[in-house]
């Protein structure tokens, strides 16, 4: 009996049952039964695998009849764990206490379970009814009283639990109205709290119906609530995990233990989730929180409590889910308000102090402190982060961090002709391909690893006894890195191969083919929802590509040498240079297919010549390369085709090309600094004289950390960091069916010629035929697979959530793409880049790689700052340009281009000096940091050369203004599609310059209008009504102008009444004209474009939305801050809308949702 | 295993000799080898540009560091 083989194929197929619950998931309610079924399932597993060891040696038959059973209740048991695992992880279900009949003049209030503690109710509609039914529900609430101890705060008692007093009261629900215009299945909440129900009052109702009455779960995510809806509660709880310090935040993990919600109201005992907690240098006691001894204190919160954000936009990252995959529910930001006491406290148990964590936890805690403090004491910043994070997982200290390249010569990527970055070493790590050396990961793991081994084996212990002291301080590590996945993957697969290696003196590979599973299984059934994580499956991705591909690999290089393996050489250089002088050419298919062709017939030369013994030495081979190297770069190309060019595209929609050769050196690198700062760590701690060892490692440390600094650092300035199209999931998977091919192939084609064999196929190509077939057939999904885009055909404006800023996608019904506006860039501070956060990982999940234009409607940052970055990504036919901008060019200085703007001196005075230099640095340029992209630089490289126009980068830029049209096309059914520039006219000088001369457009489709006004200040939009016609203006959806928040004066704080006033007078004109039935608000923080002026913003912003509101009605007002991406679809008659928003309820992610939370996928 | 010993012996070797090389002519590290010998870490150049990294985690004497928004 092979039981390793039952332990691999019952730990895959557990992962199988996870991934069946989420392709093919089951309402909560079906629960007990997927529980039972697998306890009958893994019971039979057990019991059978009983019976075949006992009757093992004296009854063979039966033990074989046994274990031919074992292989399906295992199976069977494997799935239905894995399916139910994920199932009762993903849903907080709340549970059916009761039923209330209605039968004639019999009321009766059935309860099935009593309430275990104090609950909040909800009623279901079960049956029709032809009257309203009208009940209160009549019980008793057992209110906790917390108990206040001598400092004021919540006290309690001497082994650390809550004290409260019990307050019993009789309670009475207000009237519940069950409409009997309401569907089947609808849900009434219960205001009031219970603890017991003791009956039902009949108010009114009809002669029968049936009622069901639910207990929502006091799970944490029951409790939060939107942004908008906020009301403060208390929490008592504990903090869980190392809190996160950073230089201006700490980030606390607490697990809550009772929750009083809403303010003044019950405490609850909390059944589940976490809070993450963030806090400000600003409150008192801050110091306290933000340190590692915090660690396990219980303490009392006072505070909003709300949730993170789903996807704002179409593909866009889930926030929320990201974080629900680690428990953690709800957010808190306690705020302390001027004069009043903190909002957080310690609370320590009777007579004690503050209690500490777990023992180990806090052992390997104040462990890394400790060399922590060595490495600030021996190693400079920020090579003293850089060593932070990849030995202790400290990789939020390099938040912020430049690369320290500069000298009294000058930057140093200056000094080699490379211009100036202002990228962030993280920034600089993501782009060239090695930020994985901040994600402590099986790397970091098996160097330490190593490292443990050949330290105990130098001092000569045999490694039976060393083995656990290796395991314990790979776990101690794990808790000092933060335990994530990739981590605890790391560790379980290390462990089970040192365990395997010292005691049963097994090999590497045997204990990978069990470790992986094993490892997975151990880390999925403490958290199935990791499954889909980045961390858990760039990490599984990792380990099996080395496992997998290095050996096919390897031995496929092995057969280069000669001139075949110099045409190899010489095709990846040049392919290699191609893609980093001209990127966009290497993706093109009409270079693609002739480079290809190229680099067929050069190995055909190559080959050829050398069987006529012309060129150089067979000696000359992949082979002859030491094996350790060999192996390396066979391990490296596994890693790239095996992990990330798949998986880096799909969840990030970027490939970091720089990452296939830099890893080359990075990762040895990462080696010897991670050892060095290892065992310079261990030895500072050392009394007396280990600080002086850890000076001496870590002055050598310096040199190899600062050389990966710069590597990465130059490697981002060389390379470029591609936006790719986001692969689909069916894509991925026939993908890693060609890859799991490549690895088996010997076997398969053993198979087909097998095959072939056997039916009789003689020819000599029958086989690779085959072969042909077959990679035929696994292609099928990708034709039968529904396509990514299957909207109706007709008009589609996507309205992207971008801030404050505007982007707007239109796709005309002739497959026209146009992008208005970019979106706004930030450069300091939070560092929010609207372009390559969202508007081109939008286009990767659209799969859009080429727009036929772009407009952008003004030089203002909020509109134009993203520009040259989706310049720089995207091919883009057009540009269109308003008529200030018509001089824009590199060699403009800041004056010229302020003159070729504003050209009044008056009316550029109206303009902060910053202001201007901003829309300067994102046009023109940035006269420091020359790398940054900028919207002149990127038009100049994008000229009418062979090369552009080869690999479609040529770009033709236009400006336009009033009466032009733009991208016309008619329908098969004869309706018109167009972008009609209704502003500016001429230039006209007046108040607000930049805003009232910016482009004013109007996308037409048929009988269908949307009118996009941009920046337009409240003189431009009453101008606008005065100088064209109802019909010239007739639209039906708005996209309100100024983002709603134009300001009718130069004041700080603008009083409501004169903005009431302004949108009377100028904007209320336009309204008329245009006749909207739908306004759209593009809006969020403002602080970042506006600074000083950000409340102010917002403050217009309330008003200006509350004039539309009572105009339209609130159903007809939408805003990218609460609705985030709209979606707006015509057919040339009629439009549709859809938000965002709306999508994310319908997925179960509803904000205000009490009840049946639907987490993660 | 051997092969593991023998690299790890070389990277120490090597470390060592270019830890003496660096302590002796870089200034930053040859100030902080005094401000250890003399007892005083916090005040050397290294500790200096470390002050508001991780700043909770500190030697005793020192003097909180004070954040500014």
């Amino acid at each position: 009996m092979n039981f390793q083989n039952k332990i691999i194929g019952g730990c895959y197929l557990y992962i199988g049952g996870i991934v069946l619950a989420m392709l093919f998931p089951l309402d909560p309610s079906w629960l007990p039964w997927l529980r039972i079924a697998a306890g009958l399932a893994l019971g039979a597993t057990g019991l059978l695998l009983l019976l075949g060891f006992l009757k093992g040696e004296r009854d063979e038959p039966t033990a074989r009849r046994a274990l031919r059973l074992l292989w399906p209740a295992l199976c069977l048991g494997a799935l239905f764990l894995g399916y139910t695992r994920y199932t009762s992880a993903n849903t907080v279900p709340d549970r059916q206490i009761g039923e209330i009949r209605i039968d004639g003049d019999v009321r009766t209030f059935h309860q099935t379970v009593d309430l275990p503690d104090t609950s909040r109710l909800r009623l279901v509609k079960a049956e029709e009814a032809d009257r309203d039914i009208r009940i209160r529900l009549v019980g008793e609430l057992d209110a906790r009283l917390p108990v206040i101890g001598d400092d004021g705060g919540y006290a309690m008692d001497e082994d650390g639990h809550w004290l409260f007093r019990k307050a019993r009261m009789p309670i009475r629900s207000d009237v519940i109205t069950i409409s009997s215009d309401d569907p089947v299945g609808a849900e009434y909440q219960v205001n009031q709290p219970f603890t017991r129900i003791t009956g039902m009052e009949w108010i009114d109702g009809p002669e029968e119906g049936q009622v069901s009455v639910y207990r929502i779960s006091n799970h944490i995510g029951s409790f939060v609530r939107p942004a908008r809806a906020q009301s403060a509660v208390t929490v008592l709880g504990r903090i869980t995990s190392d809190p996160r310090v950073y230089d201006f935040k700490t980030v606390l993990m607490i697990t809550p233990s009772f929750i009083q919600y809403p303010a003044g109201g019950p405490f609850y005992r909390v059944e589940g989730g976490d809070i993450q907690v963030t806090i400000h240098p600003g409150m008192d006691g801050y110091n306290e929180f933000a340190r590692t001894d915090a660690y396990g204190a219980d303490l009392q919160i006072q505070g909003e409590l709300t949730v993170a954000r789903a996807e704002s936009n179409p593909g866009g990252f889930n926030a929320r889910q990201f974080m629900q995959n680690y428990n953690i529910y709800g957010l808190m930001r306690p705020y302390q308000p001027r004069g009043q006491p903190p909002p957080m406290r310690f609370v320590a148990p009777e007579g004690r102090d503050v209690r500490p964590g777990n023992p180990l936890v806090s052992f390997s805690l104040n462990l890394r402190d400790r060399v922590l403090l060595l490495f600030k004491s021996t190693m400079p910043y920020p090579q003293s982060a850089f060593l932070g994070g990849v030995t202790l997982g400290l990789r939020y200290g390099l938040q912020g961090a430049q690369f320290p390249g500069e000298s009294e010569a000058g930057p140093l990527a200056s000094r080699i002709g490379l211009g100036e970055s202002e990228a962030q070493i993280v920034d600089d790590f993501r782009s060239s391909g090695v930020n994985h050396v901040l994600a402590v990961s099986g790397l970091h793991v098996t160097i330490l690893t190593v490292m443990f081994i050949a330290i105990f084996a130098l001092l000569k212990f045999p490694k039976q006894v060393f083995v656990p002291f290796v395991i314990f301080a790979l776990v101690v590590f794990a808790i000092i890195t933060g335990a994530r996945p990739s981590t605890l993957r790391a560790v379980i697969m290390n462990s089970l191969f040192l365990l395997t290696w010292a005691y049963l003196d097994k090999g590497l590979l045997s204990s990978v083919l069990i470790g992986v599973p094993v490892a997975a299984f151990l880390i999925l059934i403490h958290n199935p929802l990791v499954v889909v994580d980045p961390s858990f499956t760039l990490s599984f991705g990792a380990i099996l590509s080395l496992a997998l591909i290095t050996l096919p690999a390897h031995e496929l290089l092995c057969r280069l040498r000669g001139n075949r393996f110099l045409a190899v050489i010489v095709l990846v250089v040049a392919t290699t240079v191609i893609g980093i002088t001209h990127w966009t050419l290497v993706t093109t298919p009409l270079f693609i297919a002739p480079w290809i062709l190229f680099g067929l017939l050069l190995y055909r030369i190559a080959g050829a010549l050398e069987d006529r013994g012309t060129g150089i030495s067979r000696n000359f081979a992949f082979s002859a390369l030491p094996e350790g190297v060999s192996t390396f770069i066979a391990a490296q190309i596994a890693i790239q085709i095996g992990m990330m060019v798949p998986l880096s595209a799909y969840y990030f929609s970027r490939w970091p090309f720089a990452g296939a050769y830099v890893n080359l050196v990075a990762i040895p690198l990462i080696g010897v600094v991670v050892q060095l700062g290892a065992i310079g760590g261990l030895l500072g701690l050392i009394p007396g004289f280990g600080v002086y060892l850890t000076l001496l490692l870590s002055a050598a440390n310096w040199i190899f950390a600062s050389f990966f600094l710069w590597l990465a650092h130059v490697s981002t300035l060389i390379f470029p960091y591609p936006f790719v199209r986001r692969p689909r999931v069916i894509e991925i998977v026939v993908y890693y069916f060609f890859i799991a091919a490549f690895v088996w192939h010997k076997p398969l084609w053993k198979w087909i010629r097998g095959v072939c064999d056997r039916r009789g196929w003689k020819h000599r190509y029958a086989p690779a035929f085959l072969a042909c077939g077959i990679a035929l057939a696994a292609t099928t999904p990708l034709w039968v697979a529904p396509p990514r885009d299957t909207r109706p055909p007709g008009l589609h404006v996507t309205v992207l959530s971008v801030q404050y800023g505007s982007a707007i996608l239109v796709e005309s019904p002739g497959g026209k793409r146009v992008l208005i506006d970019s979106g706004f860039v930030e450069h300091v501070r939070g560092r929010r880049n609207e372009a390559e956060r969202t508007i081109l990982p939008f286009f990767s999940h659209r799969a859009i790689r080429r727009l036929d234009g772009m407009i952008l409607t003004s030089p203002l940052p909020e509109r134009a700052a993203g520009a040259s970055y989706i310049l720089e990504q995207m091919r883009v036919s057009e540009l269109y340009l308003p008529p200030m901008l018509e001089d824009l060019s590199r060699d403009m200085t800041l004056g010229e281009f302020v003159e070729s703007m504003v050209p009044l001196e008056t009316v550029s005075a109206q303009y902060p000096h910053e202001r201007l230099e901003s829309m300067y640095h994102e046009l023109v340029g940035h006269p420091r940091w020359t790398q940054r992209p900028s919207l002149a630089v990127a038009m100049d490289g994008r000229g009418d050369t062979l090369l552009n126009r080869w690999a479609g980068w040529n770009l033709t830029t236009r400006t336009t203004g009033a009466g032009h049209i733009l991208f016309e096309e008619e329908d098969d059914d004869g309706q018109a599609f167009r972008i009609e520039v209704l502003g500016p006219e001429r230039h006209h000088i007046g108040e607000r310059y930049i805003e009232n001369n910016g482009l004013i457009l109007r996308v037409v489709y048929g009988d269908f209008a949307m009118l996009i006004p941009g920046s337009l200040h409240y003189e431009g939009q009453r101008r606008l009504a005065e100088r064209l016609p109802a019909e010239a203006l007739a639209s039906q959806v708005l996209v309100v102008p100024h983002h709603g928040a134009a300001n009718p004066g130069f004041r700080m704080r603008p009083d409501r009444a004169s903005v009431l006033d302004a949108l009377d007078s100028y904007t209320a004109p336009l309204l008329d004209r245009a006749g909207p039935e739908l306004a759209i608000f593009e809006f969020g923080n403002p602080r970042p474009v506006l600074e000083d002026l950000g409340r102010a913003a917002i403050n217009l912003h309330d008003t200006t939305r509350h004039y539309y509101e009572k105009r339209f009605g609130r159903d007809n007002v939408l805003g990218t801050d609460d609705d985030l991406a709209i979606m707006i679809h015509s057919d040339g008659t009629q439009f549709s809308v859809e938000t965002q928003a709306q999508r994310n309820r319908a997925r179960g992610g509803d904000e205000g949702a009490v009840s049946n939370l639907s987490v993660g996928l | 295993m051997e092969r593991g010993v023998k690299m790890l012996r070389r990277i120490m070797a090597a470390a060592l000799v270019v830890g003496v090389l660096v302590i002796l002519f870089h200034p930053d590290f040859r100030d902080t080898a005094q401000s250890i010998w003399q007892g005083r870490v916090e005040q050397s150049a290294i500790w200096d540009s470390n002050r508001a990294y991780y700043s909770e985690v500190a030697h005793e004497a020192e003097a909180p560091y004070e954040f500014s928004e």
